[in-house]
């Protein structure tokens, strides 16, 4: 059975290669399609919109925890996304909305585009990571 | 993680802040009719670092040192009310600022001072020098200090509740105890 009720944020989580990405404070997910002009005949010179493009974006920010090994089978952090961003790979990319039995979650592949790491004065060292998925991207049932 | 416990520790056993007040170091409020020079702390406000993952393991609470000072008395070496102050004042930045460790039991990673204020008390007649500190307490230990899920709540009454819900269940039953 779904979660019933209006969602708790929290349990909205990232998975990168089918490992969490532990200490995440923030998933975001941004989907778009491109809308190509046209006029034809029929629309006496009015914009006429086409399908174009759908593309979406992931962006997790969580704080950074160097003693997550890149060898752990079940969790990932930033010495994962290093990897990712200096080989350029190409990797499976979910999000949870819930994460039991009747819950949505979005599937695709993706190629980490952005990095971000700030650290300020005695304050946490936070990381941001952005995914520009690449290729279909599913909406599923968990 | 009571960041308190750790401030007065610190500020009890440093030589200097004992040479200018003693003892005299309060949480929240001054004991009635106490020798000045003396120190009140108070937690102001704290801001956790809760994840995705569960309840925050790193809690950044920021107090109130206050120092107060009679306008009349003068310091050991015959001090000027005010400067005894302030000499307190740099005593106790001293002993707090960037320290780190277990104390008295807390982990603290590090400590900042983050404001100050000069102020006097009209009613007491009396100097109150007032710092900010923000500390970042890690409660990754709380397992250590009997908040284990394990320890006090029965598998079965943890099943299918979410981390949060786990750890107010510890709670409440630790306080059971």
């Amino acid at each position: 059975m779904a979660t019933v009720g209006k969602m708790n944020a929290s349990r909205v989580k990232a998975l990168i290669a089918g490992k969490l990405f532990v200490h995440s404070t923030n998933v975001s997910v941004r989907l778009s399609a491109q809308r190509v002009a046209k006029t034809t005949k029929d629309s006496q010179g009015y914009l006429s919109q086409r399908p174009g493009i759908k593309s979406g974006t992931v962006t997790i920010r969580g704080l950074l925890d160097f003693s997550i090994a890149p060898t752990s089978t079940t969790d990932a952090n930033v010495r994962e996304l290093e990897g990712y961003q200096f080989n350029r790979t190409i990797l499976p990319l979910r999000v949870n909305f819930g994460g039991i039995a009747g819950d949505k979650y979005l599937e695709s592949n993706a190629r980490m585009t952005g990095y971000r790491v700030t650290g300020g004065t005695e304050d946490n060292l936070e990381v941001e990571a952005t995914f520009q998925l690449t290729g279909q991207i599913q909406w599923l049932t968990q | 993680m009571d960041a308190g416990k750790a401030i007065f520790e610190l500020l009890t056993t440093n030589t200097t802040v004992r040479r200018l007040c003693g003892t005299r170091v309060f949480p929240g409020v001054m004991a009635k009719e106490v020798a000045m020079p003396a120190i009140v702390y108070t937690l102001l406000y704290n801001t956790d670092s809760a994840t995705k993952d569960g309840p925050s393991l790193l809690d950044m609470p920021v107090y109130q040192i206050s120092i107060f000072t009679s306008a009349a008395p003068t310091g050991p070496n015959g001090e000027a009310p005010n400067d005894v102050a302030k000499l307190l004042r740099e005593a106790v930045r001293y002993t707090l600022e960037r320290v780190s460790g277990t104390i008295a039991g807390v982990q603290l990673q590090s400590a900042s001072h983050i404001d100050q204020r000069d102020l006097f008390d009209e009613e007491a007649k009396a100097f109150h020098l007032s710092d900010d500190y923000q500390f970042r307490i890690i409660r990754s230990n709380l397992n250590a200090q009997g908040f284990s899920p394990y320890q006090y709540t029965t598998a079965a009454q943890l099943a299918g509740a979410t981390v949060d819900e786990q750890a107010m269940k510890c709670v409440t039953n630790k306080l059971k105890q």
